[in-house]
């Protein structure tokens, strides 16, 4: 028998059932939270897919998809918001799109060479926009000649 | 359907040229049980390397080539076949430890499999890559490089995102529910390592079962709570736990092929692997010092693995200019202090249920000799977390605070299995501090090296089987 033999049983048996009710807890607490999950409206970066906020930006972008070419750049123009909202909007944006190059409309980094803007639920602003598409959640604009910087 | 049945099929067909693979390499009866997770493991880093040989040639994938590449792999490790090969085998001597692992496995599984506890880096960084190099039909590099994609990471190595791409090839579609069963078999291969590693520390059936009870509910306690389906650090965790046993026993000239899945998985799993092979390598100059000469073959096969993943990764990495200077950067003290208020925070967190702490455990670890080269590796790889919170430019407590809790699921469940094993091990000083040394076989002590008198009356210890 190691030394303390029925202590560290002690130890174990509380550990294991301590752990056992911690999984019992995480699992009540994820279904709780699927049960709520259209509910109240979170903050893109805790949005999960299947929701109704991805969902809408899922349909936004499949739109979007059908009328830009494979491999275009299209750059993502949101409302700024808390908890890095703009770029979360961007980071689900990419994924949506994996089949083009998904950037982020920054101003103070613009200088990227872009063929496309979706302004979501936000109006695009500038020189050489070419509105496309208009969907309820975004737009498309294609971006002219004359806005395109040199690659 | 199929979908569904994809990463089960790719799954199967890399243990199978796994199982190969690990043939070739010299099995004791008591490595049996970790000869499934092995094979998988052997799959996945054969399965790396080769796209990877596709990468360096500038070709891309395709089902035909990818078969083709899989049958003249399988026919190279099997050409010449070992004489004696050992079968993997199932658990036996079920318990209650079992049931509960099995509970909290189903349990992670199950909501997995409904895409609702993913992690949310699914999207932003592994599904993400995963969904382009299945488009793309390999790694796009091009992509990778970027400027705007400094968010995805594109300087960490690729294993996982590969798994996904071929995954969705074979499938003929990027279904993301169906790719967290990737995740699912890495928790079951580590429980079965875990499981086995208790086999081999402790002969007392209630601290097995304790063991792996403890090391599976937390885990999957924080997998739900803490949204851990399709992460990637399942895979330096069963890195680890995989190499545990050999850091355990008396250091023997195996190739530790489980180090590069870690090499291959994450960034940080690089350094884990470099911690593993060195304390590795020490070990066995330390055993063998009483021998004529240091077997340098040995040394070559211990390291190779690693080597052959991490070479190709950097010098892609380095040449399509992507690591990132986020990673790390000057040793600045000031960050300290938001070190400590980030990671009392992170260790709060509810999502571990204040088991978090035990990613401290190779501190007392390494008071045990029996246990020091574990902790020293584990210790090493905590150490280098802090380096890296000390450079990172970036927003030091959020990055401490968003990654810690993560970052301690590569490292809790080896060090929870390692512990409880060291709890339940009966005392055995003199076979210990022997076989550790070397010192039993350099004056020729052969009986105590085989562990034949020095365990309990009656015959030999599991410890001492363990052991050799």
């Amino acid at each position: 028998m190691p030394p303390f033999f029925e202590l560290k049983r002690g130890i174990l048996a509380a550990g294991v059932a301590w752990c056992g009710f911690g999984l019992l807890a995480a699992l009540h607490g994820s279904i709780a939270r699927y049960d709520l999950r259209n509910d109240r409206p979170t903050a893109p970066a805790l949005w999960r897919l299947g929701t109704r906020a991805p969902a809408r930006l899922q349909g936004c972008l499949a739109a979007v998809e059908r009328r830009v070419p494979k491999g275009a750049r299209v750059s993502i123009l949101s409302l700024p918001g808390p908890a890095e909202a703009e770029f979360y909007r961007w980071r689900w944006a990419a994924y949506l799109l994996p089949e083009h190059d998904v950037l982020l409309e920054d101003p103070p980094k613009a200088g990227y060479p872009r063929d496309y803007v979706v302004g979501l639920q936000r109006k695009a602003e500038g020189e050489g926009l070419e509105l496309v598409y208009e969907h309820p959640g975004c737009r498309l604009y294609r971006v002219g000649a004359g806005r395109r910087p040199a690659p | 359907m199929i979908s569904s049945a994809a990463p089960l099929l790719v799954m199967a067909i890399l243990a199978g040229l796994g199982s190969r693979i690990v043939a070739r390499f010299a099995w004791g009866e008591e490595r049996r049980p970790l000869r499934l997770a092995f094979s998988l493991i052997a799959g996945c880093v054969a399965f790396h390397l080769a796209v990877t040989a596709l990468a360096l040639a500038r070709i891309r994938w395709s089902p035909a080539l990818l078969a083709l590449a899989g049958l003249a792999a399988l026919a190279a490790v099997s050409w010449r076949r070992p004489a004696r090969s050992v079968r993997a085998a199932f658990p036996s001597d079920l318990g209650w430890g079992d049931g509960a692992a099995l509970f909290a496995w189903l349990a992670f599984a199950l909501l997995s499999a409904s895409f609702w506890i993913s992690t949310p880096d699914f999207l932003y960084h592994w599904g993400l890559k995963g969904q382009r190099y299945f488009l793309e039909r390999g790694v796009d590099y091009a992509y990778l490089a970027q400027p705007w994609n400094w968010a995805i990471h594109p300087d960490y190595p690729n294993l996982l995102p590969e798994l996904y791409a071929v995954t969705a090839l074979v499938a003929k579609a990027f279904e993301p529910a169906s790719q967290m069963l990737w995740t699912s078999a890495f928790f079951a291969l580590l429980l079965l390592v875990c499981r086995a590693t208790l086999g081999t520390l402790t002969g007392l059936r209630f601290f097995r079962q304790a063991g792996l009870a403890l090391v599976a509910l937390p885990l999957a306690a924080f997998g739900i709570g803490h949204q851990m389906a399709g992460a990637a650090d399942w895979m330096p965790a069963l890195a680890l736990a995989a190499a545990a046993p050999a850091l355990l026993r008396r250091p023997d000239r195996d190739g530790d092929l489980e180090v590069s899945l870690a090499a291959a998985s994450k960034i940080e799993g690089v350094p884990l692997a470099f911690f593993l092979l060195a304390v590795q390598a020490l070990r066995r100059i330390l055993f063998e010092r009483g021998a004529r000469r240091i077997d340098l073959r040995s040394f070559a096969l211990l390291g190779l693995p690693s080597l052959l993943v991490v070479l190709p990764w950097w010098w892609l990495a380095k040449g399509h200019h992507l690591f990132q200077e986020a990673n790390s950067g000057v040793v600045d003290p000031a960050r300290a202090p938001l070190i400590g208020s980030g990671l009392l925070e992170a260790l709060a967190l509810p999502a571990w249920y204040g088991l978090s702490w035990l990613v401290f455990l190779p501190l007392p670890l390494l008071l045990p000799r029996r246990t020091r080269a574990f902790a020293t590796v584990a210790a090493l790889q905590l150490a280098f977390f802090f380096f890296v919170y000390l450079t990172a430019p970036v927003d030091t407590r959020y990055y401490v605070v968003s990654s810690f809790p993560r970052l301690s699921l590569q490292l809790i469940p080896a060090l929870l299995t390692v512990a409880v094993g060291w709890m339940g091990a009966e005392r055995q000083p003199d076979l210990g501090r022997r076989i550790e040394t070397g010192a039993g076989i350099a004056r020729g002590e052969r009986g105590v090296e085989e562990g034949r008198g020095a365990g309990p009356a009656g015959g030999e210890s599991r410890l001492a089987r363990g052991l050799r």
